[in-house]
């Protein structure tokens, strides 16, 4: 859960290098259907390049949880509202985070719109 | 949605055994992902059509005697444990190769499998053991 909560807290802070930190070397990201670039993107080097777009799309780009983390073994799901203006109107995702996490590392990433779907894929209730 | 998987993993892991490569390849997501264990030449592969040439080669490579050994239902997960009496189909050298694997499914396709040769580091990624 430390691990999940450090991503929301270096992505609000503007700190790449320690998100950067978080991932694994081989990590994975599952951007969420419908996405203009859906990926997925393999590799820590391509899931920054795509977090460094997406900082420069919707800068500043802030994540507000506005749910429990919820820990789930080596996963832990929170939805979020993911506000950003960049250089078009204003944008206001709600937005669920699922993070697999391995020695510390998100080794697979991986979004849903809809929260109750992203509980209910997991095996978990609202 | 779970018995699902594991009647999936099950149909997939026959087909794997048996050289149906088109069931195997239909049982994967066209971005599927391995992770295979640390120890293992390649780290990862990408795509469903890696994917399935990679498990051809593995198969004609080593034989296709592999039995499930052991089989969990995680929800959207499978875990399970095969053992692999390996035959070089070139040398005739034989050998065991136990692994685990890790498999997530979504809409009735493996999107990941991770590989893993100690079965208790699988159970300790699922959080089936302390």
């Amino acid at each position: 859960m430390e691990v999940a909560k450090a991503v929301i807290e270096t992505w609000n802070a503007r700190d790449m290098d320690a998100l950067r930190e978080l991932y694994d070397p081989d990590a994975i990201l599952r951007m969420p259907e419908g996405w203009p670039e859906p990926g997925p993107y393999v590799g820590r080097e391509a899931v920054m390049r795509q977090w460094e777009q997406q900082r420069q799309t919707l800068d500043p780009g802030v994540l507000e949880p506005i749910s429990d983390f919820i820990d789930a073994a080596d996963r832990v799901v929170v939805r979020h509202i993911w506000r950003g203006a960049g250089h078009g109107p204003e944008v206001n995702l709600d937005i669920t985070n699922v993070f697999m996490v391995r020695k510390r590392r998100i080794v697979y990433q991986e979004f849903f719109w809809d929260y109750a779907e992203a509980l209910e894929t997991l095996g978990l209730e609202e | 949605m779970s018995q699902e998987n594991v009647d999936l993993y099950r149909k997939q892991f026959h087909a794997l055994t048996h050289g149906d490569w088109d069931v195997v390849a239909a049982g994967l997501d066209p971005d599927v992902i391995v992770r295979t264990d640390p120890g293992w030449p390649e780290q990862r592969i990408y795509s469903r059509q890696a994917v399935t040439a990679w498990l051809r080669g593995a198969v004609e490579s080593l034989g296709p005697d592999n039995q499930v050994e052991k089989l969990v239902d995680l929800g959207d997960r499978v875990l399970a444990r095969w053992c692999w009496n390996t035959r070089g189909q070139r040398s005739g050298i034989g050998g065991e190769l136990r692994y685990s694997e890790i498999v997530t499914y979504r809409d009735g396709r493996a999107i990941l499998i991770e590989h893993f040769r100690d079965h208790e580091e699988a159970l300790k990624a699922v959080g089936l053991v302390e």
